[in-house]
């Protein structure tokens, strides 16, 4: 009889250890993210074509190098030095972002004279001459360069003039 | 107490611990947090970034997300009884946020998979990953940001 009373106190322990058992757990996560500046972007140098004659009408373009080349134009070195547009684009390093140049922009005297201007560009300065770059992917440092040249359309009866434009770039984290 | 009256004894302690053994193993349910949330880079904007369960992130107004830092979601390793049925609790809003020095930003709308009720499989395991929304207002201070949640989870 003793002894069945010890088995039962036996059970009876394991029960209540059991009962006072808290089930509950947890665990503790980390939670991050990382807030960027946005793309900035900065004209270093303007795309000139120089100066020109019109010649029989055609012509004058400037490669994404800065290299001018006529047809059926005149091309003239005085007060002259033809450059590529070039963009610092700046921003998260080793991101890529997607580039817009306009395709096509209209250069004016101010004087209800002007002409077509067809744009094309490229990442490196790399002589293009046509075609617009779409994406890019900034440097470990963060950077990286957009060079802007165009098709300048010239009419043989082309007004003499300054001529000017603008030739919108957008970029944009993707 | 004699020879015999022992063996009894033993016999009735050891069936005594053989009945209680398996319902303390049974009691014991963990987790361990086995990846980070993470809402990845963004340019902040008026808006939210989630990530879901799955890992999937979106962003809404004019956040744009880089694909540099893609998000992803937390997982927790729950371990416990086999088959059993277990609870699982997430922060409620307006009580987590990421820190970056004096910047803060909210961060709401936990989800869970499983959602509220989990199941562990046959080995006793279940992965349970977690989700969440980050409240983002235009200008927020870029840097990194972080903090910490909980997830408990409790025997239904």
């Amino acid at each position: 009889m003793r002894i069945t009373t010890v088995a039962v106190r036996g059970l009876a322990l394991g029960v209540v250890i059991m009962a006072t058992h808290s089930y509950a757990a947890n665990a503790v996560a980390a939670a991050g993210a990382t807030v960027i500046a946005p793309l900035a972007i900065n004209k270093s140098a303007n795309l000139s074509f120089g100066s020109f004659a019109p010649g029989t009408g055609g012509s004058v373009t400037v490669s994404t190098s800065g290299v001018r080349v006529a047809d059926n134009t005149i091309l003239s070195t005085a007060n002259s030095s033809p450059t590529a547009a070039q963009f610092a684009v700046s921003g998260d390093p080793a991101a890529t972002f997607d580039i817009s140049v306009v395709a096509s922009t209209t250069l004016d005297d101010g004087a209800g004279h002007s002409m077509a201007l067809v744009t094309c560009s490229d990442l490196t300065g790399a002589n293009t001459t046509s075609g617009n770059v779409a994406a890019g992917t900034l440097s470990a440092a963060g950077s990286q360069s957009l060079f802007v040249g165009g098709t300048l359309s010239v009419a043989a009866a082309q007004m003499p003039g300054l001529y000017s434009g603008s030739i919108a770039v957008t970029v944009e984290y993707n | 107490m004699s020879l015999p009256q022992r063996n009894h004894l033993r016999l009735l302690l050891a069936l005594a611990s053989c009945t209680c053994l398996p319902l303390l193993q049974a009691a014991n349910i963990a987790i361990v947090n086995s990846q980070l949330l993470s809402f990845g880079k963004f340019v902040a904007a008026n808006g939210s970034v989630t990530v879901n369960p799955g890992g999937t992130r979106s962003a809404s107004g004019a956040i744009v997300l880089l694909q540099t830092g893609p998000g992803q979601a937390a997982q927790f390793v729950v371990t416990g009884d086999a088959d059993a049925v277990y609870s699982v609790s997430l922060p409620i809003d307006g009580t987590v946020s990421i820190t970056n020095g004096g910047s803060s930003v909210a961060v709401n709308g936990f989800a869970s998979n499983p959602v509220s009720t989990g199941v562990l499989q046959v080995s006793g395991t279940q992965i349970l990953n977690v989700g969440a929304r980050l409240d983002v207002t235009a200008g927020l201070t870029p840097g990194a940001y972080s903090g910490t949640f909980s997830v408990v989870v409790d025997y239904n």
